[in-house]
């Protein structure tokens, strides 16, 4: 946490950390997104990444080539205890983007407006230094993983993405593995200027000591607007049929079936398919749309899915 | 010199309280909780009353995270196919200064603490507080499980909820007896607001609170449904003993109540978006610890402050009040310099002359009373056996006077008089 | 990462199969009452809640003493319903999905049988709507 500027540092790791909602609540038939409060936190790829970076920044200041981290979430300000977290594990510094629209259950700006906000970051800091960007690979709205891709095309240097092992090597240089199809892999040496993602199962981010967990309380997240720092304001898509996300239809629930009775197998089998009991012999309607659904609903509320009046439609 | 003032373990109620007030009074305050944040541990039956919360954050009303204010109360006997309920409405409830909320506890207690962080509490969350630091008799801090994870103060209160292993390790709980305690477990059902105006009769920002008697089958406890703003939460309270020899599950017995005829129709189509369960310290002040300890407080739950007295069902009010006592008695001993047990006497005085030891003290008859066989399985039989004589017609017959009602309705379910009488004066004794 | 910890060698996937131990409630009651389906299964009811689950069991169950128990309150009392007989006379147990309520050994009969503590910290369960 020692005041650090880019003249002291001249290499710079920058992680970036996605504020994210790990469950998504859908309602069953209207298809609204709803969002709870404390849903979001950063994922278990994002941690990999932060722990990749505090552990190549040591190995690089060992190495007598004095290191940063410096973390960058664009994201709402509840974001900023989790990011005083990462403060705590030993980011130097910790950047909060200010967007209007931030990630949320339903509504997210673009990988690529995402990616020209941080490059907006990155760009403060450049100095003459080495230069890393580290991600996490696919974040729990299981993102597209594009981003770490945009940033590389911006900045015009190397990706190496989805890795699923990182070593640290000589001040500069990291040594990774990246899955391939077919059970094959790949090893990469990967040379600063670069920017790679990296999978949940890396690394397993450090836990802060109580006094350095203390601390971090008063550190400062440090602020960016988007307006400010230049990059365009990020489109709005929402309703959650935005880019990259994907509505799937709702399934009921799985429900008991009680079991069956009788005392043979075949019988057992024969009560649990139904075969042999009263029912309605399957049917073929012909109907306007709106009936169609009313007619489906029906159906559902008549098997035992009980909304039927209540239905949110 | 010591890491801190005061250390407070729990940011539940009773913790954000106590770190609030004793913040304010200028201590140095760490405010630990195990949760990622406060009120991810936290689950209760009901409502919250703000009469306490008014003395800490004035018109807290304004900004506390509320479902519904509660305008309407029901109580509800229930037997396998009656129901009777008594059902109370008023508008004052409605607006300011309120009555009683219903509210998400992790949005509840996570608003609580920010408070205490606002007035200079320093909030850790991710945190398990793994024992105690003590000199002899006296506590010095706390054992946390983070590395390096030893932190010390001149008091600790603990408000480390109902399992509190704090106030077990000091020796101020003797040994945990089971009977002592509930189960609640809960459901949150999700059902549009429209529904719940038209279900539940209420508009806008209005809710209700239905306490129930005689859902539990034969485990004594009783039963609660509320409203939310777009949901509904029900659940039970079971006596731990007797749920664990009944062999029936504690979701299966509220299973049971949701098929209630008179439960079945207000939660119908309500699909479940969490459920939920909690150890509850129902036997209220018989079996509270002794709450101070050199260096050392216990409050909330931590201390069995749960007031379950039939018809009134309330905890994070005593929790907050106290919190609130504790963080002022803890501050005041700092200052003075003596936290030993008699530096901090003045905790117990502090509860004792407010509600939160003088209810339970009043009350502390009520759970036995409630939770006794009696209560339990004969009298919501009887209350509703009565009522059912009482409003069938039996043309061309005459009708039956109230008193030949009552007396068969004692003797079907074999209760005697003297029974029937030396209990109610109990429990008028109790309730004065 | 360990999925479950048991005190016995048997699988530990045991537990939709014994979710109605008591063999009475309520299943084809509820059936009967409200069409071929009514309450959601015991699976889909867990899955309504987050838990952050850690690698370390913060239940742990001596087997041994369970043999000698005749009431076994935990299978009967736990919500979460982690506690599952096994063939041998041990209690199978399983604690990601723990409410960390604490009733297991309140209403545990054989002394220090169930040793219980809080998990780690930011870890186990996470309430959003209760």
């Amino acid at each position: 946490m020692a005041e650090t500027s880019p003249g002291y540092a001249p290499n710079t790791i920058v992680v970036c950390v996605k504020w994210v909602a790990t469950h998504v609540h859908i309602d069953p038939l209207s298809g609204v997104v709803a969002e709870r409060s404390h849903d979001n936190q950063f994922s278990a790829s994002d941690h990999a990444a932060v722990e990749v970076a505090l552990r190549t920044a040591r190995a690089w200041n060992d190495a007598g080539s004095p290191t940063q981290v410096v973390a960058v979430c664009v994201g709402p300000v509840d974001s900023e205890d989790e990011l005083k977290v990462l403060i705590a594990d030993g980011v130097d510094r910790a950047i909060r983007v200010e967007a209007a629209t931030h990630y949320s259950a339903t509504s997210q700006p673009t990988s690529r407006q995402i990616a020209s906000l941080i490059c907006a970051v990155i760009g403060e800091m450049t100095s003459g230094g080495q230069l890393l960007v580290v991600c996490g690979d696919v974040s729990a709205d299981r993102g597209s993983g594009s981003v770490p891709a945009f940033i590389a095309h911006e900045i015009g240097c190397a990706q190496a993405l989805g890795l699923v092992e990182v070593h640290e090597g000589d001040p500069g240089v990291l040594r990774a593995m990246r899955r391939l199809d077919g059970g094959r892999r790949e090893e990469l040496v990967i040379e600063a200027p670069a920017v790679i993602s990296v999978e949940g199962a890396v690394a397993h981010l450090r836990r802060a000591s109580l006094q350095t967990t203390i601390a971090a309380r008063s550190a400062t997240v440090e602020l960016r607007n988007a307006r400010e720092i230049g990059a365009a304001e990020p489109a709005i898509a929402t309703s959650g049929l935005g880019d990259g996300m994907v509505m799937h239809p709702w399934r009921p629930r799985t429900r008991i079936v009680p079991a069956p009775v009788q005392p043979d197998a075949l019988g057992r089998i024969v009560e649990l398919t139904g075969a042999k009991s009263d029912r309605v012999p399957p049917r073929t309607v012909t109907l306007e749309p709106d009936e169609a659904a009313r007619a489906i609903l029906d159906q559902l509320a008549e098997w035992g899915y009980e909304w039927g009046q209540d239905s949110p439609i | 010199m010591s890491d801190f003032d005061v250390i407070v373990v729990g940011a539940g109620p009773a913790g954000s309280a106590a770190a609030l007030e004793a913040a304010r009074a200028g201590m140095r305050v760490c405010l630990i909780e195990r949760g990622p944040f406060p009120g991810a541990k936290n689950m209760y039956g009901g409502v919250v009353y703000g009469r306490i919360l008014d003395t800490l954050i004035p018109n807290w009303w304004e900004e506390a995270p509320i479902q519904r204010w509660i305008t309407r109360r029901s109580t509800m006997v229930l037997t396998d196919s009656q129901a009777l309920t008594i059902d109370f409405r008023t508008e004052s409830w409605g607006k300011p200064p309120y009555n009683g909320a219903t509210t998400f506890r992790p949005d509840f207690d996570a608003w609580l603490a920010s408070n205490a962080e606002e007035a200079g509490a320093t909030l850790i969350c991710s945190t398990t507080v793994t024992g105690l630091l003590r000199d002899g008799q006296r506590v010095t801090g706390v054992v946390t499980d983070r590395p390096d994870g030893e932190l010390t103060a001149d008091v600790v209160i603990a408000c480390d909820g109902v399992n509190s292993f704090l106030a077990k390790e000091v020796g101020l709980y003797p040994h945990t007896d089971p009977s002592n305690f509930t189960l609640g477990v809960k459901e949150t059902l999700a059902l549009p607001r429209e529904v719940i105006e038209e279900r539940f009769a209420v508009r806008g920002d209005h809710g209700l609170d239905i306490e129930m008697l005689g859902c539990t089958g034969d485990v004594p406890g009783g039963g609660f449904l509320y409203t939310n703003a777009e949901s509904v939460s029900i659940g039970l309270v079971l006596s731990l003993p007797q749920l664990a020899k009944g062999g029936i599950r504690p979701e299966q017995r509220l299973a049971r109540l949701k098929e209630h005829p008179a439960i079945a129709p207000l939660i119908e189509g309500g699909e479940v978006t969490e459920y939920s369960a909690h150890v509850i310290p129902e036997a209220g002040y018989n079996m509270m610890p002794e709450l101070i300890s050199d260096g050392f407080l216990v409050a909330g739950d931590a201390a069995a402050m749960c007031l379950a007295a039939g018809i009134w069902l309330e905890g994070v009010n005593f929790a907050i009040g106290a919190g609130a006592a504790a963080g002022r008695t803890a501050a005041g001993a700092v200052v003075r310099g003596d936290t030993t047990a008699d530096g901090l006497a003045g905790y117990r005085t502090r509860l004792e002359t407010s509600f939160v030891l003088a209810d339970h003290r009043k009350l502390r008859d009520a759970p036995h009373i409630v939770m006794s066989d009696l209560a339990q399985q004969k009298v919501p039989k009887v209350i509703c056996g009565m009522a059912e004589q009482v409003f069938t017609v039996v043309n061309p017959d005459p009708k039956p006077g109230m008193f030949k009602i009552l007396w068969s309705e004692l003797r079907r379910n074999k209760m005697g008089i003297r029974d029937a009488a030396s209990h109610g004066i109990r429990a008028a004794r109790t309730f004065r | 990462m360990s999925a479950t910890n048991s005190s016995t060698n048997g699988p530990s996937d045991q537990r939709s199969r014994t979710s109605d131990p008591a063999g009475d409630m309520p299943t084809s009651r509820t059936v009967e009452a409200s069409g071929r389906y009514a309450e959601m299964s015991f699976e889909a009811r867990m899955d309504t809640v987050e838990f952050r689950v850690h690698e370390r069991a913060h239940i742990v169950v001596d087997g041994r003493k369970c043999v000698d128990c005749s009431v076994r309150g935990c299978i009967t009392a736990c919500p979460a319903n982690l506690f599952v007989p096994t063939a041998d006379g041990g209690i199978l147990f399983n604690y990601e999905q723990c409410f960390e309520c604490g009733t297991c050994y309140m209403v545990c009969n054989e002394e220090g049988a169930i040793s219980w503590s809080y998990p780690e910290g930011g870890h186990g369960v996470v309430f959003h709507a209760s």
